[in-house]
């Protein structure tokens, strides 16, 4: 496996939608099967459309390539889910700070690789996770924008509102990318490069989502260290949602998790249907399991789409990139 | 049939505020004794901006009005109501994604299927617009009390009794000057000269309407310079080594077509 590490850096809002009223809900990071759905709709708009499906099947067989979410980095540090596994966290502390910790959701990357070696988290570790979490909070700024719609005749006014979020400079998002093909690296570089071109998220009509390729290097000593340690313990990366053989061992392996719902519309290259996907729930980033996890891809195709609407299967990416968490 | 793109032409130029602007931002979070009616800000910089979304529905409204007769906004048929019951707001958009093509306005800035209608996605991209870097120098050093700019007082007074009713209003100064950034995806050649064409005359409608509120009493009036039109194939966009031809002003729109032919062999 080949692991490299790709930033995006925003050339101005983006608009990245989450469940709640209308279009006011913005996250800040993407997850991995909606990179994934924006990777394939590039290759269909720019290249053929039989070299989607050809992907495609290769990723139902043996993925060329597996990946993670995109998360936060600002000013030089990289930040990644906090891993939900708290058992090694003595009663005293998780008594004392456990409201602290509760809020701690982002790791910087060090403190990611001592999560669990730190048995004994004092009051000046957990303030010194704070502070950094500040920074990611810095990142970017949330912001509601008012919206308006006039008759063409009467120039009456309708009024919503709409979320984005606006990175801030030297900020944006990263992601890994573990090519187990090597011939994919510089095709994988190409649809990315494309993909910034077009935008991606919501709203791109507007300008927004559209992206720079920062970086696109393989990994460093650090992040290194997060992929290869020995260990019994693995946390994932990205959104997951086990394969068949998976599904009988799973209440053993899986320690700690937590479960999101994704639903939405169908796009088949730069047609939008008004045709509703199949919601499908996954495991999220920050799950604990006990072993390697796989995962696979779920055909979401609607029951009994209207004639001449569809002509594909339609998918969502739900393999596991998992990083061991070191002792 | 696949839509895939031939190519894209990117339009890039300045827009110079001959008057007062003012597109207005929420009032939520303001603190009693501020402004009335306060601008939009890039929540980052604190400059004011001109929201992509602002730009595209006013080139979009004054398009369909400039053909109303053709699309039958005037009439009753192709128009929808995308307001409530008690507040119509009637604007136009095609059914399905089959009509929008044949639309030349659906087919630039997109329509919302109904009915069970596809949906067609714009081809036009309409960018945020950020101050120049000459404005935002000009504008830091104005002494309004107001950053990057100036407060407007205004006031209606009653006919009989003269009882005032004053307000403020915020608003970017003359002289601002604002980049703008248009991206039109080729998916066709047949529609490409139609829909430039438009886009040309939507712009030029601009300067002789109005940008952002209060139009009627002098606000937005601006002017729009095109300062440089690309036509970039999709092949020099999958290479990273762009090959674009560059155009001057609209009317040398043929020379830009030319780019894409022979290259639609697949579509």
């Amino acid at each position: 496996m080949e692991v490299y590490l790709f930033k995006l850096r925003f050339r101005g809002p983006v608009h990245f939608g989450d469940t709640g009223i209308d279009l006011e809900n913005v996250q800040e990071t993407v997850s991995s099967d909606t990179l994934f759905s924006a990777l394939m709709n590039t290759i269909s708009i720019y290249y053929e459309r039989n070299e989607a499906e050809d992907l495609i099947e290769k990723f139902i067989n043996n993925p060329p390539f597996i990946f993670t979410s995109l998360f936060v980095y600002h000013k030089g540090l990289y930040f990644l889910p906090k891993p939900m596994d708290d058992t090694f966290i003595s009663e005293d502390t998780k008594r004392l700070k456990g409201k602290e910790l509760k809020k701690l959701k982002w790791l910087e990357i060090s403190d990611f690789l001592n999560w669990h070696s730190q048995s004994n988290l004092t009051d000046k570790d957990i303030s010194n996770m704070q502070q950094k979490q500040s920074l990611y909070t810095d990142a970017f700024v949330r912001e509601i924008r008012p919206r308006v719609v006039l008759d063409r005749i009467t120039q009456q006014s309708s009024i919503y509102h709409c979320g984005y979020i606006y990175f801030k400079k030297n900020a944006g998002l990263y992601g890994l990318v573990a090519f187990s093909d090597k011939g994919f690296i510089e095709k994988f570089k190409n649809i990315l490069y494309l993909l910034g071109q077009t935008g991606i998220g919501g709203e791109r009509t507007y300008g927004c989502g559209t992206f720079k390729i920062e970086s696109f290097e393989p990994v460093d000593s650090t992040f290194n260290m997060i992929l290869h340690t020995n260990t019994d313990k693995y946390t994932i990366l990205s959104l997951y949602h086990p394969a068949q053989d998976e599904r009988q061992n799973l209440r053993n392996n899986l320690l700690s998790y937590d479960i999101i719902r994704k639903k939405g519309w169908i796009t088949t290259g730069r047609k939008a249907l008004t045709l509703k996907r199949k919601s499908v729930g996954f495991i999220t980033e920050g799950s604990v399991s006990k072993g390697p996890l796989k995962g696979c891809l779920v055909d979401i195709t609607p029951d009994n789409p209207p004639p001449d609407t569809l002509s594909h299967r339609v998918y969502r990416y739900g393999y596991a990139f998992t990083a061991p968490l070191p002792r | 049939m696949d839509k895939n793109i031939l190519g894209k032409v990117q339009i890039n130029g300045k827009i110079k505020c001959l008057t007062g602007l003012h597109i207005g931002a929420s009032k939520e979070n303001m603190e009693i004794g501020a402004i009335d009616s306060p601008v939009v800000r890039d929540p980052v910089t604190r400059q004011p901006y001109i929201p992509g979304s602002s730009l595209k529905g006013k080139m979009r409204s004054l398009l369909e009005r400039a053909l109303s007769v053709e699309l039958g906004i005037a009439g009753t048929t192709k128009r929808r109501n995308i307001g409530t019951r008690n507040n119509e707001i009637w604007i136009h958009v095609c059914d399905s994604a089959e009509d929008a093509l044949q639309c030349p306005i659906c087919r630039i800035f997109g329509s919302t299927g109904h009915n069970g209608g596809k949906n067609f996605p714009a081809r036009l991209a309409v960018r945020d617009a950020y101050l120049t870097g000459d404005s935002v120098e000009k504008l830091s050093d104005i002494d309004t009390g107001l950053q990057y700019t100036e407060w407007k007082f205004e006031n209606a007074i009653d006919r009989v009794t003269s009882a005032a009713n004053p307000r403020q209003l915020e608003r970017v100064p003359r002289g601002a000057e604002f980049d703008f950034e248009l991206i039109y995806n080729v998916e066709d050649l047949h529609t490409v000269e139609e829909d430039l064409k438009n886009l040309a005359l939507a712009i030029d409608l601009i300067t002789l309407d109005s940008l952002g509120g209060h139009g009627s009493r002098g606000y937005g009036k601006v002017d729009i310079v095109i300062e440089c039109i690309k036509g970039i194939p999709v092949e020099s966009l999958k290479s990273d080594t762009i090959i674009a031809v560059e155009i001057k002003s609209l009317k040398e729109l043929s020379s830009l077509i030319t780019t894409f032919r022979g290259k639609s062999s697949g579509a």
